[in-house]
């Protein structure tokens, strides 16, 4: 039996705060498996930790079913779902922060069903109080983001929120491109860069 | 600043869901219609709508005048947020999904869900909050009327009666929605008393 499957989580680090999603999967009445995701914004100048209520992705029975074939399995898929909840999260933060509305509440609607089609009006209330739980959390993600940037790069700072959205949509159309950590940080002449894990040398004290 | 509290009571079998609606502003703040359900002894507030217009309203009139302006504003406020959660709660029972979501959706329905017509994203993330919140009110109201319901006509009557409690709660709200306090027996209506 698998109770809970690994924390996935993904990270933006700006100069002062760092934004964090992690999400896992955990096994429900051993019949089925839900996928939450939690937020949290850690401020490196006080060393000061916020966490959000958490926000359900979905219900899956796919790491279970899994199981049928081997633990290593299981966890992969419990591991794949984990990912795809904090892959989600950012794809949608980039949408927020680029302005594009109507394609998020696409995205969202048709992940939370809040859309007349349904057989009940309980699921449409269901779908609106998850969408509700995101929105928090998206919210969270854009305003620590802009308010970093405006406060580092104040100069063109709309433009750079936009590019940091362009580079978090992409990872919509290059799943290869996706990092467990982006930084956003300022470059040797004082500009406005992005990098992934990948690119950054890290010197350790 | 406080306008006067309206209240609607819903009552079904042995229980009764209270729904309260006050217009309130603090300091700078902008004004904002707290609704607040009682279900089964607990009891939830949110902000249902925000609006200055009864402030407005009092700072339009000079002397005593302007205190029954504010107090007629504030009062009709109040009374859309209380009547429109009983409307939508009735909309819920009779599974009319079409109608909730254009409630939800549409322009005068308190909040921008559709994100045209929100000003900024962070705005309509708001929205967003506040639907989920009412959404989660409306659930749990119902959830207290069908296990009411289920509890005196059982499952083979629980449907008819669930879209008939529906019909009578959206009516109800049309008709008496000038009315700054009433109840609605469900018992009676349902001819279960």
């Amino acid at each position: 039996m698998l109770h809970k499957g690994p924390t996935v989580y993904r990270r933006i680090v700006f100069p002062t705060a760092a934004l964090e999603a992690r999400a896992r999967w955990k096994a429900v009445n051993g019949k089925a498996g839900k996928t939450m995701l939690r937020v949290r914004v850690y401020y490196l100048d006080d060393q000061r930790v916020r966490e959000y209520p958490p926000a359900l992705f979905r219900y899956s029975s796919d790491s279970l079913n899994a199981l049928l074939f081997s633990r290593q399995a299981a966890i992969e898929e419990a591991m794949r779902e984990a990912a795809e909840a904090t892959d989600a999260y950012f794809i949608w933060l980039g949408l927020a922060l680029r302005d594009e509305n109507t394609l998020l509440f696409d995205g969202m609607t048709h992940f939370f069903k809040f859309d007349p089609c349904l057989p009940f009006a309980t699921s449409m209330l269901y779908g609106a109080e998850r969408m509700g739980e995101w929105a928090l959390l998206l919210q969270v993600g854009c305003t620590i983001t802009e308010s970093e940037i405006y406060r580092h790069f104040t100069e063109d700072a709309r433009k750079r929120v936009k590019e940091l959205g362009a580079f978090l949509q992409n990872w919509a159309y290059r799943p290869e491109e996706r990092v467990a950590e982006v930084f956003v940080f300022a470059d040797a002449n004082g500009q406005f860069a992005i990098k992934d894990a990948r690119e950054v040398v890290r010197i350790l004290p | 600043m406080r306008g006067p509290k309206v209240k609607r009571s819903i009552k079904i079998g042995a229980t009764q869901i209270e729904i309260v609606a006050w217009w309130e502003k603090r300091g700078n703040q902008v004004g904002r219609t707290r609704l607040s359900v009682t279900c089964d002894g607990k009891s939830k507030t949110i902000a249902a709508d925000y609006s200055d217009y009864p402030a407005e309203r009092r700072n339009e009139f000079p002397g005593v005048l302007s205190k029954v302006a504010f107090a007629i504003a504030a009062d009709e406020q109040a009374r859309r947020v209380a009547d429109s959660f009983v409307r939508r709660l009735g909309l819920t029972l009779q599974n009319a999904l079409t109608e909730l979501y254009r409630d939800f959706i549409s322009q005068d329905a308190s909040f921008y869900l559709d994100p045209k017509d929100a000003i900024t994203t962070t705005c309509w993330f708001s929205n967003l909050q506040r639907a989920a919140e009412l959404a989660g009110l409306l659930e749990a109201a119902r959830e207290i009327i069908s296990r009411e319901l289920l509890k005196m006509v059982g499952w083979s009557q629980l449907l008819e009666k669930e879209r008939e409690a529906g019909r009578r709660l959206v009516e109800v709200a049309a008709a008496r929605s000038d009315e700054r306090d009433y109840l609605v027996d469900l018992n009676f209506y349902l001819d279960l008393a």
